[in-house]
């Protein structure tokens, strides 16, 4: 049949991503560039601050106080690229949730079409009889008029299933703007592993010169100055990694949205599809104008808001016309109208538990590195906190990311 | 000051400025309704005592004049008194931390203003930045929950470094606040201290306002996906 084998040619195919590796911080670096301009702009803050340090006597509390901002440097973009990467684990699954939104409606909507279907009715054709003997109304007329009773429901949900749509519209657009923001925040993070990285090599070289001349400062160097910055470039790295790893999650997430929205669309066309069929099919079998007034109204918003869908819905709506019309076997066609819909739900369900395994394994690789970098915010909170009490006294830190 | 600074933040500051007189306006009217409310609760004793000395004199036939000059005494001394007490409320550090949250912003500034004149000119700049500050801050602190760790923040800083930092120095004889001690001058830690407070209330605004910022764009980007993207 024309109709059946288009349809399977179209087949709903919904893959879920692939879950998210684990980012290992050596490999964290890199993703977002920095620019030629801002590397010497940095580069030239690098040469400055080793150049006052070494300029300080080493164990004055000036040249302490410069290694204090090396401990210090950082510490804000850090704490804003978590307070954002942790935020993809607040983010409500929506599509995974069976007992709400999309799932429960998906859910209902096939409760209510397995009803409707012609295929568990038995011989609809036959005539019903009183004690099996005496011929009494037809069973086709009133499995049709099962449809108007059930068509108010039905368009309930998919109104529903429009609304939950939008949900996962909105919940993309969420991602859209967390993943601008991470990106910003990575950004920031890169240029301090950039001048992380940059303060180590002079520091290292400044040291080696000052070996001869100097070796209780070349001494001093190494073992307070080095030795920090080379515990801030490993901190910078590991909350890189987690923020490059949160960022692809995100991105996952979005995947799956917009899976599901395919799916949702699908699911919408094809129920309205075969309630059309049945209206057809009723008029050719029983010559019963059966009106699902509601189900028309909303195939034209059904058909406005999934434009693609909605144009292939129009097509076939005048072939199943023809075939109803003219088909010998006109439940037939009723009954693969229904089987289109279970594909589209089953196919949403494959699709579902796919995701969610990949989400899961997400998820978990993600929670064991942000437990990393939590423990590295709570030290650095509790040093600033110890700082703020120490003194008022401010000194503009020169180890700062460029806007 | 001794830090140079950009043509845009001595805008902001001019800013300021004007900003202060409708601020200061507003800090006075309050004020004022409080000494007008202490008058007219004067005047309304003085009306009792004398109405209260007719009904007698009415009531007994007529009082001696020696009564009618006590009275008229009375009236007077309460009348002075009730002027007078209670003082009109000046915002004290230690009460900074029983404010509500909505009128911390109001309080601090109230407060800051009084100490102004006990702080070196260095300092006014930084003064009135904190000024435009909080008033950019005072509309959000009045949505803030007041358990939330971000109220907290905004409370300790309002509430204790602030005043703890600016009284630390009036604390300073001013023969020594000029005297080099630890590095700088005290007057040049406290016109850094509040430079870092400055900054750190414009911060906590924007940390407050992220997820309305956020809030916008992603409804922005839901209408862009839904009504363009799809055509």
């Amino acid at each position: 049949m024309a109709l059946a084998t288009d349809q399977a040619s179209e087949e709903l195919k919904l893959t879920p991503p692939d879950p998210v590796p684990v980012v290992k911080p050596e490999k964290a670096a890199g993703l977002v560039p920095v620019d030629e301009e801002q590397k010497s702009r940095l580069q030239v803050r690098v040469d400055e601050f080793v150049e006052d340090l070494v300029a300080q006597d080493s164990n004055s509390p000036e040249f302490g106080r410069r290694v204090d901002q090396i401990t210090n440097m950082g510490r804000k973009e850090i704490a804003e690229a978590a307070g954002q990467s942790n935020r993809f684990l607040d983010r409500p699954i929506r599509a995974m949730d069976e007992t709400s939104g999309v799932g429960a409606d998906l859910a209902e909507l096939r409760r209510t079409v397995e009803d409707l279907d012609p295929s568990t009715k038995g011989d609809l054709t036959t005539r019903r009889k009183i004690f099996g003997i005496i011929p009494f109304g037809s069973k086709l007329r009133n499995y049709f008029d099962s449809y108007k009773s059930a068509q108010s429901h039905i368009s309930a949900i998919l109104a529903r299933l429009q609304g939950g749509k939008d949900e996962l519209l909105m919940d993309n657009a969420a991602i859209d703007v967390e993943r601008q923001n991470l990106w910003k925040a990575m950004g920031k993070l890169e240029q301090m592993v950039f001048m992380s990285k940059a303060l180590d090599e002079t520091l290292e070289q400044k040291a080696a010169d000052l070996d001869h001349t100097d070796p209780a400062k070349a001494k001093a160097l190494r073992e307070t100055a080095l030795f920090y910055v080379r515990q801030r470039t490993q901190d910078l790295l590991t909350q890189m990694a987690v923020t490059v790893q949160g960022y692809l999650a995100l991105d996952l997430v979005k995947k799956n949205n917009v899976e599901l929205i395919k799916g949702v669309d699908r699911a919408s066309t094809t129920t309205v599809g075969a309630l059309r069929t049945a209206v057809t099919v009723a008029q050719a079998m029983t010559n019963q104008r059966l009106v699902l007034d509601q189900i028309t109204a909303l195939n034209t918003t059904t058909a406005n808001i999934i434009d693609a869908t909605g144009q292939m819905l129009k097509d076939n709506t005048a072939r199943i016309h023809q075939q109803a019309a003219s088909s010998t076997i006109p439940l037939e066609t009723l009954s693969r109208a229904f089987q289109n819909i279970y594909d589209t739900m089953d196919s949403i369900d494959t699709f579902k538990l796919q995701a969610l395994d990949s989400m899961k394994q997400t998820v978990t690789s993600l929670e064991g590195e942000i437990g990393k970098s939590k423990a590295y915010i709570a030290r650095a909170q509790g040093q600033s906190e110890g700082a703020a009490a120490g003194d008022g006294k401010a000194v503009k830190s020169m180890l700062e990311a460029l806007d | 000051m001794a830090r140079g600074r950009s043509p845009v933040q001595q805008e902001i500051i001019r800013a300021a400025r004007r900003q202060r007189a409708v601020r200061l306006h507003h800090a006075r009217k309050e004020r004022w309704r409080f000494r007008w409310r202490r008058i007219r609760r004067a005047f309304l004793a003085l009306a009792a005592i004398l109405v209260a000395a007719i009904g007698t004199g009415i009531f007994m036939d007529g009082l001696s004049d020696t009564t009618w000059l006590l009275t008229m005494l009375l009236g007077f001394i309460v009348f002075v008194v009730l002027s007078i007490y209670p003082a009109t409320p000046r915002p004290r550090a230690d009460q900074l931390s029983g404010v509500e949250l909505a009128e911390l912003a109001g309080s601090t500034e109230l407060w800051l203003e009084a100490r102004r004149r006990a702080l070196p000119n260095a300092a006014i700049d930084a003064i009135d930045m904190i000024g435009v500050r909080l008033e950019q801050l005072a509309p959000q602190l009045a949505t803030l929950n007041e358990n939330g760790p971000a109220a907290r923040e905004v409370r300790k800083l309002l509430a204790e470094h602030l005043p703890g930092l600016v009284d630390s120095y009036t604390r300073i004889p001013p023969a020594l606040r000029n005297k080099e001690h630890a590095g700088s001058t005290p007057s040049e830690q406290l016109v850094d201290g509040l430079c870092v407070i400055a900054d750190e209330i414009e911060a906590m605004s924007h940390d407050l306002s992220r997820n309305d910022l956020d809030a916008l764009a992603t409804r922005n980007r839901f209408l862009e996906t839904k009504y363009i993207d799809q055509g």
